[in-house]
C-alpha cells in the first residue's frame, strides 16, 4: 500500500493581488526555496500559503488536511493553519520583551507551559541572556533569531520564511545560516523559504522552485536545478551570466549528441533533445576560466578585453572568437599571467557546457 | 469664579472623551486597514468639523435635533427629555465636533503599524481582538493618548456649538467658555481672567504631560 504524501501540496492560480500560477509540493522536514527576482510573486505565494491572502482558484493541502479549496469555498485563516511565519522584517512586537514575543506565539499551549517553552527556544537560538530586552535594544541578527524562535516554538505544521536573512550583514547572515542548519534536525514540518540569493538557497534548501512573473520556471532538487537550468531565464536567475547562442550543425540521435557551431568553433555535445539543423540554441557556459585543464577535448579561443582583481579572483571580460556576446569569467590570479596577451584558450569538457 | 461651569465643562469633557475614544479606536482601525469604495468620502466627512464654522454645525444640530424635527421628537420620546438646551445635547454636539480630533491621531498610528507585525500576529494564532488588544493598542498608545488630550482640551474650550445647541442654562448647559463670555459681557474681568487662567494652565499642563508621556513611551521602546 502506498503511504499518503506527508507534507505540503500547493496548486493555485490567481490574478489578484498579482498573477500567480504555482504547483509544487514539499515534504515534511525538507526546505524548499522559492527563488526569483523582486516582483516574481514569491512573497505573495508565501502569504497565500499562510492564509493571509486568498487566491481565486486551486487547492492547498497539508498532511492530507485541506487548507484551501476554491471549489468547496474552503479557506482556513492563518490562525486555523497553525503555521510559523518569519516575515522579511521579522514582525516582532516592539513593546514586548524577547521572551514575551516568543510567548505570544504559544497561545495553543496551556499558560503554565508557555514560559518554559519560550525559554527553551531562546536558549536554543543563543538568546537566553537577552530575554528581557525589547527588539529595538537588540541587533538585526538577534531580532532575526527571536523571530525564528517565535516561529519554531509553536511547533508549526508549516514554517514560512520570507527572505529571513536579507536584513542582516553578511557576517551575521553566515552565522544565521549555520544556526538554521543546526536547527534543521528539530524541524519536522515542511519549510518554505523565500530568497533571491542563490547561494543561500544552495546552502539551505533541499528543493528549489524558480519563479518569474508569477509563474514557476523550473523546480526540482537544488543540485538538479542549479546544474541543469532549463531556460535562459532560469540560468540568469541562478546567477549564470554566460549564456551564448550557437547554431545546430548536425545531430546524431542514436548517440544523443549534437554538433554545434559557437563563434568560429565547432564541437559535439551530449544532448537528449531533438533539434533542427540550423536552429539557434542557448549554451550555458561555466563562470570559471580554467586555462590549465589538460585532457579537455573542447578548446575555445577567447578575446580578452579586460581583467581586474575582485577579492581573491581576477574578473575577466571576454568574448568568444567569432561571437560578440560578452562573457564574465573569473580565474585564480596565477592563471592570469598566462593570459597577458589579448587572447586565451579556454579548455572545457562537453559536460561543462549545457544546451538550453 | 464660576465653579459650577468649571465642573460642568470637566464633566462634558470626560463623558465625550470616554465615549469617543473606544469608538474612534475601532473606526480608525477599520479605516487604516481596509480599502473600500467611498473610503475617501467617509474620511472627508469625518474631517468636516475641522473646517466648518462651529456655529454652522450648531445650527444644523439645533435644526436636526430640535423639537420641530422628526429626529428630535423621536429622541425626546425615547429619552424622555429634549436634546436641545439640555446636557445630552451638549454631549451629542461635542461628540460630533470632536470626531476629527479623536480619529486622526489614532488612524495615523494604526497606519504606522507595519504589515509584517499584523501578519506575524495573525500567524501567531492571535485573533482580531487579541491582535488589537495585545499588539496593536500598545503600539498605537501614543496616538490614543494624543487623541484623548486633544479631545478633552477641545471640549473644555468649545464655545460656538455649545452655545448654539445648549444655550446658556446655569448648571445644565453653561460651560466654562460660556461663563467667561458671560463675565466679559457683564464687565466682570476679574472673574473672566481667573477662569481664562485656569483654562490656560490646564492646556499647558496637559500638553506638557502628553509630550512627556509620548517621549517616555518612545524611550522605553527604543
Amino acid at each position: 500500500m502506498v503511504e499518503p504524501f506527508q507534507g505540503l501540496v500547493c496548486q493555485i492560480n490567481t490574478t489578484t493581488p498579482i498573477f500567480i500560477e504555482a504547483e509544487f509540493d514539499c515534504r515534511n522536514g525538507e526546505i524548499t526555496a522559492l527563488l526569483g527576482v523582486s516582483g516574481a510573486g514569491k512573497t505573495t505565494l508565501l502569504k497565500i500559503l499562510a492564509g493571509l491572502i486568498k487566491p481565486q482558484q486551486g487547492e492547498i493541502h497539508l498532511n492530507q488536511r485541506t487548507w484551501f479549496n476554491s471549489q468547496c469555498h474552503l479557506h482556513l485563516t492563518p490562525q486555523q493553519r497553525h503555521i510559523g511565519y518569519v516575515p522579511q522584517h521579522f514582525g516582532l512586537f516592539e513593546h514586548q520583551t524577547a521572551l514575551e514575543n516568543v510567548i505570544s506565539g504559544l497561545n495553543h499551549l496551556p499558560k503554565a507551559e508557555r514560559h518554559a517553552r519560550a525559554n527553551d527556544w531562546l536558549e536554543m537560538v543563543g538568546l537566553a541572556t537577552e530575554q528581557h530586552k525589547r527588539p529595538p535594544q537588540l541587533s538585526g541578527g538577534q531580532r532575526q533569531r527571536i523571530a525564528l524562535a517565535r516561529a519554531l516554538a509553536r511547533e508549526p505544521d508549516l514554517l514560512l520564511l520570507d527572505e529571513p536573512f536579507s536584513a542582516v550583514d553578511p557576517q551575521t547572515r553566515k552565522q544565521l545560516h549555520l544556526q538554521l542548519l543546526k536547527l534543521k534536525s528539530r524541524i519536522h514540518c515542511p519549510v518554505i523559504m523565500v530568497t533571491h540569493n542563490m547561494r543561500e538557497a544552495q546552502l539551505l534548501a533541499d528543493h528549489l522552485v524558480l519563479m518569474n512573473n508569477g509563474r514557476i520556471l523550473q523546480q526540482g532538487t537544488t543540485d538538479e536545478v542549479i546544474s541543469q537550468p532549463n531556460s535562459i531565464t532560469a540560468a540568469h536567475l541562478l546567477g549564470n551570466q554566460n549564456v551564448v547562442y550557437a547554431k545546430v550543425i548536425s545531430q546524431d540521435q542514436s548517440k544523443q549528441t549534437t554538433q554545434i557551431q559557437l563563434g568560429s568553433h565547432q564541437f559535439c555535445l551530449p544532448d537528449p533533445q531533438v533539434r533542427h539543423i540550423g536552429e539557434r540554441v542557448g549554451c550555458l557556459l561555466p563562470n570559471e576560466l580554467n586555462v590549465l585543464s589538460n585532457s579537455a577535448p573542447i578548446a575555445i579561443t577567447l578575446d580578452i578585453h579586460c581583467h581586474y582583481q575582485d577579492g581573491q579572483y581576477r574578473q575577466i571580460m571576454a568574448t568568444i572568437v567569432g561571437d560578440h556576446t560578452p562573457l564574465t569569467l573569473h580565474s585564480m590570479p596565477e592563471l592570469l599571467r598566462k593570459t597577458e596577451s589579448s587572447q586565451a584558450v579556454w579548455l572545457l569538457t562537453p559536460t561543462d557546457i549545457t544546451l538550453l | 469664579m464660576d465653579w459650577q461651569a468649571l465642573l460642568l465643562s470637566i464633566k462634558l469633557s470626560v463623558i465625550t472623551t470616554l465615549i469617543l475614544t473606544p469608538i474612534s479606536i475601532l473606526v480608525a482601525r477599520a479605516l487604516a486597514f481596509n480599502q473600500f469604495r467611498g473610503k475617501a468620502w467617509v474620511e472627508a466627512l469625518a474631517m468636516t468639523p475641522l473646517i466648518l464654522p462651529p456655529t454652522v454645525i450648531g445650527y444644523y444640530l439645533l435644526v436636526g435635533f430640535g423639537q420641530q424635527s422628526w429626529l428630535g421628537q423621536t429622541l425626546q420620546t425615547v429619552l424622555g427629555t429634549p436634546i436641545v438646551f439640555h446636557f445630552s445635547g451638549l454631549v451629542l454636539a461635542s461628540l460630533l465636533v470632536n470626531i476629527p480630533f479623536a480619529l486622526q491621531p489614532i488612524q495615523r498610528a494604526f497606519e504606522a503599524i507595519p504589515d509584517d507585525v499584523r501578519d506575524a500576529a495573525a500567524c501567531c494564532g492571535l485573533n482580531r481582538w487579541q491582535s488589537l488588544w495585545k499588539v496593536e493598542i500598545p503600539l498605537v498608545w501614543p496616538g490614543v493618548l494624543t487623541a484623548i488630550v486633544l479631545c478633552f482640551s477641545h471640549v473644555l474650550g468649545e464655545f460656538g456649538v455649545v452655545l448654539m445647541i445648549g444655550g446658556n442654562i446655569a448648571g445644565e448647559t453653561k460651560t466654562l467658555s460660556i461663563a467667561i463670555y458671560d463675565k466679559v459681557q457683564a464687565f466682570d474681568f476679574d472673574a473672566a481672567g481667573i477662569m481664562s487662567l485656569i483654562l490656560l494652565i490646564f492646556a499647558v499642563c496637559t500638553l506638557a504631560f502628553t509630550t512627556h508621556l509620548t517621549k517616555k513611551i518612545g524611550v522605553n521602546r527604543g
